[in-house]
């Protein structure tokens, strides 16, 4: 009897770590990390789309000088959007990810207008440092939009083993877990670069 | 009587078993179909003539020898609604071209019916094949001559401007984690 007593707690350890293994007492903080890394991801893309700006600005205003409503809105729209960062903290916000999201998409809508007038202006269409920063600012709008679509595929990973069974026992007891909000894009993207066609 | 109950049961049975293969295939159904990644050129819209793309075919696994880097080309049929950019991250990440911890592949999608081209570069190697560069390697080498209707001499021209840029460049010294 007192032999079976002892060698109890020997076999519960791995029991419990098994049991607890089946309700998220790993796999939950990994998808939650997942769903953080990917969202720095996001940031760095609109960071990396920001730090593009000063430099289009300068290089449209040399040959556009006369545009300079439309050069003063972008160069508003970005410092308004770079003011708004969201932490991993704040991902079970809907309204910070929200106003991060509006603020993205003013900028999205200002540089689409910077871009537009390139039309009225031939040299500036055809000014290499012009076309060097227009595919930048395009390769980043893609990575944009696949750091955006990889963050909320680990939004929904995260929040559907949050609500399973039997991870969502782990969840409650263990962790208190809310579900993360998805990100989506406000308005247009900046994308009115001239599609390449053959 | 017993004949109906047993004639119910194996529709029973045939449901459950059809429900048991959804579940076990449970993106088949909306999954995008790609073409199959059989050789580093895949023509499936069927635009390279056979001899040369026996030949860029050997230029590209002699490239993936000497480097190690990944060059794939896809010409598609159809992109099936999606833009090329989007159309092309995803074969590549489907395709898993380039090496996983160096993401060092290169993807170069030719779609001739919607007419559109699209170099999709891994992130190991966005320092080499810069948006710019890549933007300059469609619009001097390709498409001048996509113009012309030369589609596998643009095809040809793209890819011995990405190999030359690849074979110029520095090795990549640390694998990228994760």
């Amino acid at each position: 009897m007192s032999r079976r007593l002892n060698l109890s707690p020997a076999l519960l350890a791995p029991v419990a770590a098994l049991a607890l293994g089946g309700c998220g007492i790993n796999s939950i903080p990994t998808a939650e990390e997942n769903v953080k890394a990917r969202w720095a991801d996001v940031q760095n893309e609109y960071q990396r789309r920001a730090d593009l700006v000063p430099n289009l600005v300068n290089t449209v205003k040399g040959y556009a000088k006369q545009e300079s409503s439309v050069l003063v809105g972008v160069t508003e729209a970005r410092a308004k959007a770079t003011s708004i960062q969201v932490s991993a903290d704040d991902l079970k916000d809907p309204s910070k990810l929200q106003q991060f999201g509006a603020a993205q998409g003013q900028l999205s809508a200002a540089l689409g207008r910077l871009l537009s007038v390139q039309e009225n202006y031939p040299d500036l269409k055809s000014n290499a440092n012009f076309l060097a920063l227009q595919s930048q600012l395009e390769g980043t709008e893609n990575r944009i939009t696949i750091a955006r679509r990889d963050y909320n595929g680990a939004v929904q990973n995260y929040n559907t083993l949050i609500r399973t069974f039997p991870n969502s026992i782990g969840a409650k007891v263990f962790y208190g877990a809310k579900p993360m909000q998805t990100f989506e894009a406000t308005g247009p993207n900046a994308q009115s670069a001239p599609t390449v066609n053959f | 009587m017993s004949a109906q109950v047993r004639q119910g049961w194996r529709l029973w049975q045939q449901g459950l078993l059809a429900l048991l293969l959804a579940l076990l295939f449970p993106t088949a159904a909306s999954a995008q179909t790609f073409p199959k990644f059989t050789n580093f050129v895949v023509d499936q819209a069927n635009i390279i003539p056979a001899e040369a793309e026996r030949r860029l075919d050997n230029k590209l696994a002699d490239l993936q020898r000497r480097t190690r880097h990944e060059l794939a080309i896809v010409t598609v049929s159809s992109l099936q609604g999606y833009e090329i950019n989007d159309y092309a991250n995803r074969l590549g990440r489907t395709w898993g071209v380039g090496r996983r911890h160096y993401d060092d592949g290169v993807l170069m999608v030719v779609a001739p019916n919607e007419h559109r081209v699209r170099i999709e570069v891994g992130y190991g190697l966005e320092a080499t094949l810069t948006d710019p560069r890549c933007a300059e390697i469609i619009r001097d080498k390709i498409l001048p001559r996509f113009k012309l209707q030369d589609l596998p001499g643009g095809i040809t021209a793209g890819a011995d401007a990405i190999i030359a840029r690849l074979n110029s460049a520095a090795p990549l010294e640390k694998p990228r984690t994760s």
